[in-house]
């Protein structure tokens, strides 16, 4: 549906030295980024901060003019042409001023060359109704991220683009917004999340954007991206009685906190082997098992895999992502 | 074609009406209203013109009152205009603005226009009222003429300053920033205009002593052209009686007006088309 092919941005920053206060240096941005955006997906665009994926949401939405690559939409070209089929949703649109939510939405209209019953629509269907001829200015957040997203679904774009879209809004807003994605992912629509909230892009997303450093450095789905960079999976294993033999097992063995009723409970690194008969006869056939489950990867374990970089080492450069799922 | 002027006219229809409700309208409104009717009710009473200023016909008058254009509607051009396109950057609406398929250059219109509307229509009831009072005074109606130019010449006046104004909001990247390029070119136009003026008289051999003298007029017309305060103070001046009529030729006078108009909408056009919001 939406093609990007060998995409390559760099953007000017600023960095004032002492006889040339206007001089600038060319910033990250994106490098040779070839990706192909199917309908009906939903994408988790993640990696530390500084990746470019800001730049790669604002190149999608038509908002940058490439310095090398070229972009398409269903054989459309011209930006002009993309942007009508594209719903683009900044990170953090800070609504102000004296209008109204209703006033924005038509004013957006006017852009889009659309009639303004639609606006009323989408209002309608992000709960806006009952406020929408309120002022901007006297909106909570959740209401004013509400708002950016029905900006966004305005014309009924093929692609949706959306910058941190669960910030500000409450655990049912959430909940609400989650299933409208799915939904509109069910229709069709082919839908871009980019989010620091990586425990919930794991339940939305079907496919993963890796970035890091400029560079798309995996992309695909979940387990495949896990196989191809070698994760290990993670077993937690507890039980009452006689210990586990571990030294009889070549698996890395952690220790980790018991649960009420447990008397022992290690954590398994597999070492991509699956978990088997031989490896349970290996550990003792006699042990009385209460928890024996695969943990979930998670994201950050597959950014720190596919970028290279320990999140122990890493700094804030990952840490800053990991942190905030917690 | 109309597709896209539909578009740009809706668009700064809409951006009009917030301008005209916003807060800092209820202030300007009143003061633009004001200064207007009060200049046009002041200058055309003989017993209370300043002596040395002539103010025998409505277009003296009308050309006295332009004073009040040149301080008081240009700076509510700024007052409105300065944070257009700062703020909406800085807020991300600007993002959401131009993720839209609306091509730059339409875009750009329609912020000039919303904006030059805005300040447009509070200047021109106030010039209205001013009119009629001009007749109440005078006891004779301006003349058609004399209302064109003014209408004609005060539009392009707040043209340019919205221009102007846009760029410096759309080069800005804070609100700070943002009014101070406003205001510092308000006022260098408005008040530091005269500097340049001097010096470029003195550079040229004439008395700067004497700024009512004939030489120094001539030098000041030139000069003039390269401010937009100057060329509508000139544009106003070919309406009055032939003694007081500017000597500089009317092809230098026609092309800065082109000029004033077309490059500051060109340079912001230009500027929105390759800005990253």
């Amino acid at each position: 549906m939406l093609e990007l092919r060998s995409a390559t941005f760099r953007y000017p920053v600023r960095r004032p030295q002492r006889f040339r206060p206007w001089a600038t240096v060319l910033g990250q941005g994106i490098r040779n980024i070839d990706i192909s955006l199917e309908s009906g997906s939903v994408y988790g665009l993640v990696g530390p901060n500084g990746a470019g994926k800001s730049t790669l949401m604002q190149v999608l939405a038509g908002l940058i003019d490439l310095d090398q690559g070229e972009i398409e939409l269903v054989g459309k070209k011209s930006p002009e042409s993309i942007r009508e089929s594209i719903g683009y949703m900044p990170e953090r649109v800070s609504w102000g001023g004296s209008g109204t939510a209703r006033h924005v939405m038509q004013r957006l209209c006017s852009m889009r060359g659309i009639s303004s019953k639609s606006a009323d629509e989408l209002l309608n269907l992000t709960g806006l109704e009952q406020r929408a001829d309120d002022e901007i200015r006297t909106y909570s957040q959740g209401m004013k991220q509400r708002l950016s997203l029905a900006t966004t679904l305005l014309g009924d774009p093929n692609v949706l683009l959306l910058d941190e879209p669960l910030n500000g809004l409450d655990s049912v807003a959430q909940s609400a917004l989650c299933i409208l994605i799915k939904q509109l992912a069910a229709k069709g629509k082919c839908i871009v999340i980019s989010s620091h909230n990586l425990s919930d892009l794991e339940k939305l997303a079907d496919k993963f954007l890796l970035m890091h450093n400029g560079d798309l450095v995996a992309k695909g789905r979940l387990d495949e991206i896990e196989r191809d960079l070698g994760i290990k999976p993670i077993l937690e294993i507890g039980g009452v009685g006689p210990l586990p033999h571990i030294e009889n097992t070549t698996i890395e063995v952690k220790e980790i906190p018991i649960f009420d009723g447990e008397e022992w409970a290690y954590r398994l690194h597999l070492d991509g082997q699956d978990w088997s008969t031989e490896m349970r006869q290996n550990l003792g056939s006699e042990i009385n098992f209460t928890r024996l489950h695969r943990l979930p990867t998670r994201l950050e374990t597959v950014i720190s895999a596919a970028t290279g970089v320990e999140i122990e080492d890493a700094g804030f450069s990952i840490l800053s992502e990991v942190d905030s799922d917690d | 074609m109309i597709d896209r002027l539909r578009k740009i006219i809706s668009v700064s229809q809409h951006d009009t009406m917030s301008h005209l409700k916003s807060q800092r309208m209820m202030v300007i409104a009143p003061l633009v209203i004001f200064l207007l009717c009060a200049s046009c009710w002041g200058f055309a009473d003989s017993r209370i013109v300043p002596s040395g200023l002539i103010a025998n016909t409505p277009a003296d008058v009308l050309f006295l009152s332009s004073t009040a254009v040149v301080f008081i509607c240009t700076l509510s051009v700024v007052l409105l205009g300065f944070d257009s396109i700062s703020k909406r950057r800085l807020t991300g609406e600007l993002a959401i603005d131009l993720s839209q398929p609306m091509e730059r250059v339409d875009y750009a219109f329609s912020q000039i226009l919303g904006v030059w509307l805005a300040a447009m229509l509070p200047t021109s009831l106030g010039l209205l009222i001013g009119i009629v009072l001009i007749e109440q005074q005078m006891g004779m109606w301006a003349s058609m003429g004399d209302i064109c130019i003014l209408f004609i010449s005060t539009g392009l006046l707040l043209w340019w300053y919205t221009s102007l104004q846009l760029i410096a909001s759309s080069l800005a990247r804070d609100i700070g920033s943002s009014v101070t390029i406003g205001v510092g070119t308000w006022i260098f136009f408005v008040f530091l205009w005269l500097i340049p003026t001097l010096i470029a008289a003195q550079s040229m051999g004439v008395d700067i002593t004497d700024t009512t003298s004939v030489t120094f007029d001539r030098v000041q017309e030139k000069v003039d052209m390269f401010s937009p305060n100057g060329v509508y103070q000139i544009l106003m001046e070919t309406r009055l009686s032939d003694s007081m009529k500017p000597q500089i030729s009317v092809g230098w006078l026609t092309l800065s007006t082109v000029l004033w108009t077309v490059v500051p909408t060109y340079l912001f056009t230009r500027r929105i088309s390759i800005l990253r919001p």
